[in-house]
């Protein structure tokens, strides 16, 4: 009690006829950089929508820092929604000096924010005349500007180039070095992977999984070998009893083995038996692999 | 947090903006030479039984009458600065700020009451000019400076003629916030549909027939044409307690019910 940012209690968003988000249950912890994942219109920004107060929930409820959910907490989150949305006329300057009357903050973390996201030498031009990296730019600058304790993320690489990419990654991970909340809506997984420690899937709005990103939960691992006779190499994998699928591939057999296999044991297996291994290489399971095996399950 | 601050800030002069409010400062000072253009082309066509005396001779700008002849014809150019309003809204909705100001941490009463601050603001300094306008042309026209504030009630009645229009224009943007929409439905509302409710009525209904709660008749009869005053010496031009409720509770419709769609809608 006490360390959680964000609990929803079976958080619900009907459309019509579309249940969006199903009885939601989600904890986020102090100190947490938690991605939510999902495919297209799991409901991922339907339930950033109900925490961050534009939808209302259909039933369930949500509470900000044990505290409920009042316009009040919102100013000590920086939050970032599916589009930049600003006013065209005005440059970015002056839509960070709203942001900043709105969110009652230092107006002086202006030039800042602005020159973290390098949009410092544009700041005078009408957000209209901004591509569409520098507008997610100058949304991810509003949401840093009041230095808040917890930072919501809504597909932030969204539009960018790949050294934005790059930099918005170091960015947020420096970010989460300092002891901030950090909640990551994506669905592109090496990014979570790159800047979470836990996650959930969501799927037609129901949560389906809930972990930690070093969590290794399936069976089998992949393992890459090769040597310079094939053949007797594969006969014996044949015989090794923990591999369950042998794969030719071009430049080395791809393996699918039980999860407890020793590389160590079937190592000294091949040398005993007068194999010698030219590569061999146990592939640590993406998020990806994983994702799509979560979702695979609850077919 | 500062809500009058924070919406001039939004307000920055856009071109809207400045078509706008120069269309507005144009009307409001060229509606005086209108006026008496008008008295003009009374007097020489003989357009009307026109009374004792001849219209270029009727006091209109003299002390106290000044205030119930331009608070009656200003009331025409009131339709701009609901323009104004309705586009000051309706683009927070087109531009999705509103979401973002929400998501900043603005409560949606507060975002309710700064677009409510900037109406009685636009209510304010219109009746403030025509205040100083009556002073003007009074002070110019009259012989003598008695009675100058003897029926400045048209005034604050100026005013709550023009919240009632601009209160008009809030409603109908929170309810539709599509300004091409907002604006056609306003005119349409005003020059039709509700000419044609009235028509109705009063051929079903006869005298009896209440087209006086309608909107726009209610917000229409708070000024009354006054130069009826000078054709049939001692008719009365001034507005009626029940009229000041029907305007009044129009008002109060039209801000509850636009609070009460924004505080439901979804963004
Ligand atoms: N305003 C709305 N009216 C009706 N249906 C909506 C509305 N907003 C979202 N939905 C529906 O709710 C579901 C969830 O949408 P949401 O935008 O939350 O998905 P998402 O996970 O963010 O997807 P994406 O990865 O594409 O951003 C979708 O089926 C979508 O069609
Ligand atoms: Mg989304």
């Amino acid at each position: 009690m006490g360390n959680e940012i964000l609990i929803t209690n079976k958080l619900t968003k009907r459309f019509k006829n579309i249940l969006a988000v199903d009885s939601l249950d989600l904890v986020v912890e102090k100190g947490d950089v938690f991605g939510i994942l999902g495919p297209n219109g799991s409901g991922k920004s339907t339930t950033l929508g109900m925490i961050l107060g534009v939808l209302s929930p259909t039933s369930g409820d949500f509470s900000w820092f044990n505290q409920g959910n009042s316009n009040k907490l919102r100013k000590k989150i920086g939050a970032t929604i599916e589009r930049p949305l600003f006013y065209p006329y005005m440059s970015g300057e002056k839509n960070l000096e709203i942001t900043s009357m709105i969110k009652e903050c230092d107006k002086k973390n202006i030039d800042k924010v602005l020159e973290i996201v390098e949009l410092y030498e544009r700041k005078h031009d009408p957000f209209s005349t901004y591509s569409l990296g520098m507008k997610q730019r100058l949304s991810i600058a509003s949401a840093l500007l009041s230095d808040p304790d917890v930072l919501i993320l809504d597909e932030p690489t969204n539009g960018l180039d790949p050294q934005g990419i790059a930099d918005i990654r170091v960015l947020i991970k420096n970010i989460a070095i300092s002891g901030k909340t950090i909640i990551l809506a994506s669905h592109l997984l090496d990014e979570v992977q790159k800047v979470c420690n836990s996650f959930c899937v969501l799927k037609k709005g129901k949560l389906i999984h809930k972990g930690y990103v070093s969590d290794n939960f399936s069976n089998t691992t992949t393992i890459e070998i090769d040597s310079n006779s094939r053949d007797k190499l594969k006969k014996l994998l044949s015989q090794f009893n923990m591999i369950e699928n042998i794969e030719d591939g071009e430049e080395f057999f791809l393996i699918k083995a039980s999860k407890n296999i020793s590389i160590f044991d079937l190592n000294s297996f091949l040398v005993e038996n007068g194999v010698i291994v030219t590569h061999l290489n146990q592939k640590k399971q993406s998020l990806e692999e994983q994702f799509l095996a979560i979702l695979a399950e609850k077919n | 947090m500062n809500l009058i601050k924070l919406e001039f800030k939004k307000l920055q002069p856009t071109r809207y903006f400045k078509v706008l409010t120069t269309l507005w400062l144009l009307a409001f000072i060229s509606l005086p030479l209108f006026y008496y253009s008008f008295l003009k082309i009374i007097e020489k066509h003989r357009m009307l039984n026109t009374g004792p005396l001849s219209p270029t001779n009727w006091p209109v700008f003299q002390f106290s009458d000044v205030w119930l002849n331009i608070t009656y014809f200003y009331k025409f150019i009131s339709i701009f600065l609901s323009f104004l309003i309705i586009i000051t809204i309706t683009r927070e909705f087109r531009y999705g700020t509103v979401r973002q100001n929400i998501v900043d941490g603005m409560s949606r009463t507060q975002f309710w009451l700064s677009k409510f601050y900037l109406l009685l603001f636009f209510a304010s300094i219109a009746t403030l000019l025509i205040f100083f306008l009556g002073l003007f042309l009074g002070f110019k026209n009259s012989p003598n400076s008695n009675d100058i504030f003897l029926t400045i009630y048209f005034v604050p009645t100026y005013m709550l003629h023009l919240i009632h229009i601009l209160s008009f224009a809030f409603f109908l943007s929170f309810l539709i916030s599509s300004s091409g929409i907002v604006i056609s439905l306003m005119i349409f509302w005003i020059y039709i549909i509700e000419p044609i409710i009235f028509a109705v009525l009063k051929h079903a209904f006869g005298y009896k027939s209440f087209v006086e709660y309608l909107p726009m008749e209610s917000n229409w009869n708070l000024l009354k044409f006054p130069l009826e005053k000078y054709v049939f010496i001692g008719e009365k031009v001034s507005t009626t307690s029940l009229e000041y409720l029907i305007a009044i509770s129009w008002i109060l419709f039209f801000l509850f019910t636009s609070f009460y769609i924004f505080k439901k809608r979804e963004l």
